[in-house]
């Protein structure tokens, strides 16, 4: 277990985003553009009693930072190490210019459970914004601290926090000869942790998304020697093979209301878009051009579908509705746009697009029909939007090797997550898990 | 190998061969055994007379007398000139072993989407396949699949290991424990 743990870090990329800076504005919250906050958070009461990587302002200082929109102040600054409420001198953090200050403590109960309690205050009007505590199972005490970063990061920005939600992907081990490996399906926490290894295979396996409430992934696998669609539950590890026809399978994707999947087939000859529903079975075909059509992704009203065609020559984005009609061409800007996803608020789209012979993640705004190059990497794949729609996650290669990355839509925070000896591809970031 | 058949792989070839790329890869050189099957030389095509020589017993002709890899340019199912030799020889092969299954394993470079690319995989080794068809190689004895980007050879992040990728496998050993 948390494996990825120790090498997640802050990456002091260079990543200059001045061309999507000026529209940041639009996509952001009420507060003025590029603003971080400096916060102060104190090390929790008794967290020495803890590993490193589980003490709550370890993690919490973590998740806040890696959103790009918070400052945790150094805590050997600190002139004091405050732990209830009665020991807080506001003075003391309106000299560090902090503008809020967390502190808690943490403490093993008799009979084996954790006790964890926190206060959020506001430091310039010397206010409690907000203070809670758990009682938990030690093995949920990281996921209580991810929570309190989401209540931190909800209360001072005003937008859900996403740290208690996960990410699903894959890594690639060479193993024997070359063209060879060793293929893992993996869930972890958003930042990386608590990795669990869901499907292992020496086959390939590509694209995981997740359903609707996050309970289930479908991707594909080559398990059998030959690609076919499935969808497994996480939690059980329970897998039912929904398309195995002649040809691809591929692309597969959950509609909003997990009824339905769509996906790329090429069982009539090339890669078409279908629409499987998952009650009754019944495939609808929804693309008929001798072209390649793949990577289907909704709307997340569920009413349209985006997906990637080569029918004008290169790869472009097309939108048509869930039924197959009015198809349309939406990006003109660029000879490749691929692996389109909507944002939760179904007014961007992510997706990867070449810019003299770099392959960038990007973001298409729907209304004014822009695109967005989002960083200076050069072989970014599988974009995928956070759930509260402020970062993006993909996959690229940074120092031999690939790696997840994201970058927040202000700009300002970009991480990156490491895993030894192998590769990783195909992130999928989950949605809330209780909507 | 009759004179016959060289004719009507030299017309199935001509028909096929697209443009032959400028980033053509060098296909992978056979063997130096090669030298029985790589002689094939597009005669005059327009005499190419029907299949009578189906006394393709050839026993001198290995597996491994012959390259099972075909190269792409970048984004393209189409076989060049070079790579299209290549088919011709499996196609050889094959014709002459009825018995033999191959399959044909689609793969791209790592550049590009997962999903595009195993469907840009798919298109190459059904490129591939079409080609052996239309040499006269059944297609009861040609399977396809792609593995997209997900299976590279090569495992640098660069233009060589890249065209080292964009790759169809002829896979003789799929089928045959099966």
């Amino acid at each position: 277990m948390n494996r990825l743990g120790s090498y997640v870090r802050l990456l002091a990329l260079t990543t200059v985003l001045s061309s999507f800076a000026a529209r940041a504005v639009t996509i952001h919250i009420n507060q003025g553009y590029g603003q971080k906050f400096p916060i102060a958070i104190v090390p929790f009461g008794g967290e020495k009693a803890w590993p490193a990587d589980v003490r709550p302002s370890h993690v919490i200082r973590r998740d806040l930072n890696g959103s790009g929109w918070f400052d945790s102040l150094p805590s050997h600054d600190y002139l004091a190490q405050p732990h209830r409420a009665a020991q807080v001198q506001f003075n003391d953090w309106r000299l560090l210019k902090a503008t809020n200050l967390l502190i808690g403590r943490v403490r093993r109960m008799p009979g084996g459970q954790v006790h964890i309690g926190f206060r959020l205050y506001d430091v310039n009007k010397g206010a409690q914004l907000t203070g809670l505590q758990y009682t938990v199972a030690p093995t949920q005490l990281r996921a209580v601290e991810n929570k309190i970063a989401d209540i931190v990061y909800e209360t001072v920005t005003g937008v859900r926090g996403v740290f208690n939600t996960r990410i699903a992907f894959v890594t690639m081990y060479p193993r024997g000869a070359p063209g060879h490996y060793l293929y893992q399906l993996q869930v972890a926490d958003a930042e990386g942790h608590g990795v669990r290894v869901i499907l292992r295979s020496y086959e390939p396996i590509i694209s995981p998304r997740w359903s609707p409430h996050g309970r289930r992934l479908t991707y594909v696998s080559f398990d059998t020697g030959w690609p076919a669609v499935y969808i497994q539950d996480v939690a059980t590890g329970q897998r039912s093979q929904v398309a195995a026809f002649h040809g691809l399978n591929s692309a597969p994707a959950f509609s909003p209301d997990g009824t339905h999947l769509a996906l790329c087939l090429s069982k009539g000859g090339y890669p078409e878009i279908y629409v499987l529903n998952l009650l009754t079975r019944h495939l609808r075909q929804l693309t008929f051009s001798p072209n390649i059509n793949t990577e289907p992704s909704w709307s997340p009203g569920g009413g349209h579908i985006v997906f990637t065609s080569n029918r004008s020559g290169g790869p472009q984005i097309y939108e048509m509705t869930a039924q197959g009609r009015s198809k349309q061409r939406l990006t003109f800007d660029g000879h490749y746009n691929a692996d389109p996803s909507f944002s939760p608020n179904g007014k961007w789209l992510t997706l990867v697009s070449r810019r003299g012979g770099q392959y960038h993640a990007a973001v298409f705004e729907l209304a004014d029909s822009t695109l967005e190059i989002l960083t200076d990497t050069s072989l970014d794949e599988s974009p995928t939007f956070a759930p509260n729609g402020q970062e993006v996650l993909y996959s690229t290669v940074v120092g031999g090797h690939r790696v997840l990355a994201s970058v927040s839509l202000n700009g300002r925070g970009h991480r990156t997550l490491g895993l030894r000896g192998g590769d990783i591809t195909d992130p999928a970031w989950s949605p809330f898990r209780h909507p | 190998m009759k004179i016959n058949k060289r004719l009507l792989v030299a017309v199935g070839f001509a028909t096929l061969a697209g443009c032959a790329g400028k980033e053509a890869v060098k296909p992978h050189s056979a063997s130096a055994t090669a030298s029985r099957s790589t002689s094939t030389q597009a005669a005059g095509a327009g005499q190419g007379s029907s299949m009578q020589g189906t006394g393709m017993q050839n026993s001198s002709m290995s597996l491994s007398s012959f390259s099972h890899l075909v190269h792409f340019r970048t984004n393209s199912s189409t076989i060049d000139s070079v790579n299209g030799k290549i088919v011709k020889q499996n196609a050889t092969y094959l014709e002459a072993h009825s018995n033999v299954r191959v399959r044909l394993e689609g793969n791209t470079d790592e550049r590009g989407t997962a999903q595009y690319n195993l469907a840009l995989g798919q298109r190459r080794a059904d490129a591939v396949k079409h080609m052996l068809e239309v040499l006269g190689v059944s297609g009861s004895q040609v399977a396809t699949v792609s593995f997209g980007k997900s299976r590279p050879l090569a495992l640098g992040h660069n233009a060589q290991a890249w065209a080292k990728n964009r790759r169809v496998h002829f896979n003789y050993t799929y089928f045959a424990g099966k």
